[in-house]
Parts: C-alpha cells; sequence; structure tokens
C-alpha cells in the first residue's frame, strides 16, 4: 500500500487504457505516455498493462506502508527515497516507512513532463470496463473515479513470489529514438478527413511551422498556438466519432488535439491525426515547448508501432534475462 | 641558523615528498630526512562483469557517477554497463578513492576490463 502525502493535483491512477468501450461513449483514459507506463511495468516484472500512478503535477510524495519494489518512468524528476536519490527508469527497493518524493521534471538529454511511480505488482484498483485506469469525465475507474489527494491509500498487487533483483533499469524511449525537426520534438501526423478543405497558406504552415503547448492543455486535449489555419470555405459538420490523436480546428483556427481523456464525439473539423504509436511523445511535452507535426502514412504509422513494440519485447526479454541471471546468483 | 623553525620545516617536509634537505648558514648546517613512504597506497580496479557499453553516468544525467578524487563505498555504483536497452550497475568490489575513469564514456568494454581505479583508504581512514 502506498499513501500520498502531498496535497497533489491531478495525479490519478492509468494503465494502457480502456479499449472497447467507445462504442458506449466510454473514451480509453490511459497513461499519456504509455511506453514509459509500460516499461516500469516491465523493469518490475509486471504485465504489461498494469495500472501505476501517472504524475503531472510536482511536487509529489508518497509513503510506502510496506516494502515495495518500484520504478519511476517517464520525465526524470530527480526522484529521492528518504532523502536519498534514485535513478529514473530503475527497479528500486523501498521498505516500509520510507517516503519517495518526486520533483519538477528536469531538462534532461530527454525532456519529459509527466512521471509514472510503477509498483511491483500494479496498483490494485477495481477493473471497470477492463481497465483500471481513471476516466475523469465520468467519474469511474482508477481510484474512486477521481484524481488523488492527500491522504488517499492505494492497495498494490501481490509481486510474484520469488526474489525480485533491483538495482538495474532501463534507457527511456525517447533517448533511444530521439525524433526531431529543425531541433524541435517531432509528432507524426496523418493527414485527416479534411485536411484538404484548408488553404495552401493554412496546410503548408500546419506542416511547416512550429506548434506551441499552450496552458490550456491537458490529459483532454492540447490546445496549440501558431499560425491561424483557415479553410477555403466554413466548414460545418454534425457530430462524429472521434479517437485520441485526432487534430481538430474550432473557427479560431488554432488546433486541438484530443488526448487520452478526449471525448468519443466531436463535430469540429479534423486537419490530422497523431499517428497512435507517437501519442507518447507529444503526452511528454512540456506546456510552453515547441513541437513540429510531421507527414506520415499509413505504412509509417505502421512502423512506428512496430518501433514501439520491439523496444518493448527487447525490454521484456533482456530485463527477464537479467533478472534470472541475479535471482540465481 | 635558527634552531627554533625546525619543527615547522620538518611539518612542511612531512607533507611532501622530499626525503632529505640540508640548510647551510653561518651558524651551522641542519640537515632533515624522513623515511620514504611505504610504496604507494595499493589500488583496486573495478571491472566490468560483462560486455556491453560502459557510461560514467545515467543517459538522463550529465553528472558521471563518481568524480576523481571522490571517496567510494564497497558496493557503490560507479558506472553502467549498457546492453541493447538495458543497463546494468558496474558496482565498486571494495571502499576506496576514485583516481578516474579508465575508458571513455560510451566506450565498448569487454569482460573483465578495468574500468575505474580506487586507491586503498588512507590507514587512518579506515580506523
Amino acid at each position: 500500500m502506498i499513501e500520498i502525502l502531498s496535497q497533489t493535483a491531478l495525479a490519478t491512477v492509468q494503465d494502457l487504457g480502456r479499449v472497447g468501450a467507445l462504442g458506449f461513449g466510454v473514451g480509453t483514459s490511459g497513461a499519456m505516455d504509455n511506453l514509459a507506463l509500460a516499461a516500469g511495468n516491465l523493469l518490475l516484472g509486471n504485465a504489461e498493462g498494469d495500472a501505476g500512478v501517472e504524475v503531472q503535477v510536482f511536487p509529489f510524495d508518497v509513503r510506502f506502508q510496506a516494502a515495495c519494489t518500484f520504478a519511476v518512468t517517464g520525465a526524470d524528476c530527480g526522484a529521492t527515497l528518504d532523502g536519498v536519490p534514485v535513478l529514473p527508469w530503475w527497479v528500486c527497493a523501498a521498505r516500509a516507512g520510507q517516503v519517495l518524493q518526486l520533483r519538477p521534471p528536469r531538462v534532461a538529454a530527454w525532456r519529459g513532463s509527466r512521471a509514472y511511480l510503477c509498483l511491483a505488482g500494479g496498483v490494485d484498483v477495481p477493473v471497470a470496463l477492463g481497465s483500471r485506469s481513471t476516466q475523469l469525465r465520468g467519474a469511474f475507474g482508477g481510484h474512486a473515479g477521481r484524481a488523488l489527494r492527500q491522504g488517499d491509500v492505494l492497495p498494490v498487487g501481490a509481486a510474484g513470489a520469488a526474489p525480485r533483483a533491483v538495482g538495474f533499469g532501463v534507457q527511456p524511449a525517447g533517448l533511444v529514438e530521439p525524433l526531431l525537426q529543425d531541433g524541435l520534438p517531432a509528432i507524426r501526423v496523418m493527414p485527416a478527413a479534411e485536411h484538404d478543405c484548408y488553404t495552401p497558406d493554412s496546410r503548408a504552415a500546419f506542416w511547416q511551422q512550429p506548434w506551441k503547448i499552450t496552458p490550456q492543455s491537458d490529459r483532454y486535449g492540447f490546445r496549440l498556438a501558431g499560425p491561424s489555419l483557415t479553410p477555403t470555405v466554413p466548414l460545418e459538420l454534425r457530430s462524429h466519432g472521434i479517437v485520441p490523436g485526432v487534430i481538430q480546428v474550432p473557427h479560431g483556427g488554432q488546433p486541438i488535439v484530443q488526448m487520452r481523456d478526449a471525448q468519443p464525439t466531436g463535430g469540429y473539423p479534423k486537419i490530422g491525426t497523431v499517428i497512435d504509436a507517437d501519442l507518447w511523445r507529444l503526452g511528454q511535452a512540456p506546456i510552453g515547448s515547441q513541437i513540429r507535426f510531421v507527414a506520415c502514412d499509413w505504412a509509417g504509422a505502421q512502423q512506428a508501432s512496430a518501433w514501439n513494440r520491439r523496444y518493448l519485447d527487447d525490454i521484456r526479454r533482456l530485463t527477464a534475462l537479467y533478472r534470472g541471471l541475479r535471482d540465481r546468483g | 641558523m635558527p634552531f627554533q623553525h625546525v619543527a615547522e620545516i620538518s611539518a612542511w617536509l612531512a607533507g611532501s615528498d622530499i626525503t632529505r634537505l640540508e640548510l647551510s648558514g653561518p651558524e651551522g648546517v641542519v640537515r632533515l630526512g624522513q623515511e620514504v613512504a611505504p610504496a604507494t597506497p595499493a589500488s583496486v580496479a573495478v571491472r566490468s562483469a560483462g560486455v556491453g557499453v560502459f557510461l560514467h553516468r545515467h543517459p538522463l544525467s550529465t553528472a558521471a557517477f563518481v568524480a576523481p578524487g571522490a571517496r567510494v563505498a564497497a558496493g557503490q555504483m560507479v558506472g553502467l554497463l549498457q546492453v541493447g536497452v538495458l543497463l546494468m550497475p558496474v558496482l565498486a568490489p571494495s571502499a576506496g578513492l576514485a583516481v578516474g575513469y579508465l575508458v571513455p564514456h560510451g566506450q565498448i568494454v569487454g569482460f573483465g576490463v578495468a574500468v575505474l581505479t580506487l586507491e586503498s583508504l588512507p590507514q587512518e581512514a579506515c580506523a
């Protein structure tokens, strides 16, 4: 069990998302950086989709009420355990009573904005509609269907009985496969249904200008600031199904990227869709930072997904080998 | 020769590598000497436990695990061995003072390659 000590905001229990419920009008939720959560779980010998705590406002402090093996992945937030620094993306052991503190993310070789506290055995909240992710809009799932508060106690699932090696880690995905365009983090996007309804200037600007993540950006959507995007003729659409990654353009001409907590329908025109494999990259982009969109086709999107899969498979294989060697030795 | 300075000069000598000092003046000659220190302190090499890329620092960090001259505890992490995406600790076999890394950050090393020299701690520090 872990106890939330800080007067935290917006930290939620997340797994890899509630897929298959869009038909009921239920969005997917899930970790903004699914690779970091999955990597943390694999490091600990968990199932890839076990639940962890997504932290996006710092500082964030928790107390381990029982001994627990854990890993902090995602943004490097200078974590300390009872004041002693612990490495990011690293398997650590906490004794009962120890306090883990996460600080605002550091500007590192790779800069993120969200950290994941992964626990051996996973955060053991009830499964709702096939997922442990917090559904903030519907106020269910996760811990009591809401963001965590000071004093909340989260149950931890039973970790495997075998001894668990600690003191090793993995490379963050953002370092293994950096993606930059003109020095800015790049996000791969497929043109969407209304892409060709925008003026040539607008389309050129969309692909060639930097986009700033505004403070009006959260788990629901990222509002971007940049050149104004103008359709050749005014567009009016009926509401239709949308998914995380869809880039809508409201009348103001400033795009909104739907994120993990997006509602399942919308009526704004869509200029593009962030490929599923790159949603984690956008999810880690800090407010105030700039990104670039780069065009991608279906084959490119599939290759990107295959790379993500390979990265996680490598972690699973290598950590299993290493853990086996250590546990025997 | 002002003999009242002998104690002071002796103290300076003790902190140096000088084994013999002779001062001559109108009042006489002073010869000071000290035993040669018992060899250089024993040093221990930290060795790679496998084949991989040796890292002085965590990939997300800008600071090396140990700086030259830093005191290292037995079992302390002094580097990483990277194999693919896996990062394994390189641990000091015993306590000592870090002299310096023997291979550059990011170099591929083989099994048993010395990656860092540790100088044994001075006797008084072990007490």
